[in-house]
């Protein structure tokens, strides 16, 4: 692969310097955006294994929560089931905050206005017990899901975030720091090859002038 | 903001009891109740079964990466989870770490 250098300079010494410039500051961005990757992969893992935590929670208790909703409908009847879930109290509105995690913007949710689960509001007198373990499971499904929603739209926005910065990275590593470094060389070879020209057409003026003297 | 759901009949009885009473159930194309959501713009969250979320599952990827709002939560249905469905989030991590992580054997 040959290497590429950047289009449209010339061959100076005042370039040169710049483009030295131009390589320092692309080599400090580098080091800054490998270290902000590391951070945010390892805040992603951190996260995943939150996730990962609360996923098993929140399925363990699906899994009860619809095994005694299945038992109440053999018990009650699909029909009443369904009436009765009519009845249960609107869980209330949620309002999203902004959360900050190595400069990501992550939604946050904001629970202040959920309710917190209370009586079951219809009558036990034609439901069963049943019912009521399902009641109380899914009220308590419900503030950990919304846990379960907030966790998982950080894990998007942070992989989001990652992928940008390890594209920038990988850009930075594998094309602009090598070209500036070929760049670099393009020009010092080129001075030096004009140095050269300088000192052969001097050495050969002054033959020429000691010819002449002569 | 509000909550919604798109689930089979069931787990809308389920979620009902837990207080989200916005419950879609669809009948034929699950897009268009997508549709339906994204043109309102008071849904906060929308929990979507698996079986569902399978079924268009690129339109949701789709939908997910446009917007950020409503977040979308993947919720197992009275069956559990499904045996090969990868969720998005895995799907995510995957591009993000190159490797899947944390995918318990169910």
């Amino acid at each position: 692969m040959t290497e590429q250098i950047l289009e449209g300079v010339n061959p100076t010494r005042m370039e040169l310097l710049e483009i030295r410039k131009k390589l320092t500051l692309a080599e400090k961005g580098h080091k800054l955006l490998e270290e902000k990757r590391d951070a945010l992969v390892e805040k992603f893992f951190e996260i995943i294994e939150v996730r990962n935590k609360f996923l098993e929670e929140v399925d363990g208790i699906f899994k009860d929560a619809f095994l005694s909703l299945i038992q109440a409908q053999m018990i009650l009847g699909e029909k009443k089931v369904n009436d009765v879930s009519y009845l249960s109290k609107d869980i209330g509105d949620i309002y999203f905050e902004r959360d900050n995690i190595m400069g990501v913007k992550i939604p946050k949710i904001n629970k202040g206005e959920i309710k917190p689960p209370t009586k079951p509001l219809y009558g036990f007198f034609e439901t069963c017990a049943k019912l009521d373990d399902s009641y109380k499971k899914f009220s308590e499904l419900s503030v950990k899901l919304l846990e379960l929603a907030e966790i998982e739209s950080g894990i998007k926005s942070l992989s989001i975030e990652i992928e940008k910065t390890k594209r920038r990275v990988n850009v930075l590593e594998n094309t602009l720091i090598p070209k500036l470094f070929a760049t670099i060389k393009y020009i010092e070879m080129q001075l030096d090859e004009r140095e050269r020209e300088d000192f052969f057409r001097r050495k050969r003026i002054k033959a020429l002038m000691e010819a002449k003297k002569e | 903001m509000k909550l919604a759901a798109i689930c089979d009949k069931d787990t809308a009885v389920g979620l009902r009891l837990a207080g989200i009473h916005e419950s879609y159930i669809p009948e034929e194309n699950p897009v268009k109740i997508l549709d339906e959501i994204s043109g309102r713009n008071d849904i906060g969250v929308v929990f979507i079964t698996e079986k569902i979320a399978e079924s268009i599952s690129k339109d949701l990827k789709d939908f997910r990466l446009r917007y950020d709002t409503p977040i979308i939560v993947e919720i197992p249905d009275k069956k559990g989870r499904l045996e090969d469905h990868a969720d998005f989030i895995s799907h995510l991590i995957k591009k993000a770490v190159g490797i899947d992580i944390g995918k318990k054997d169910r």
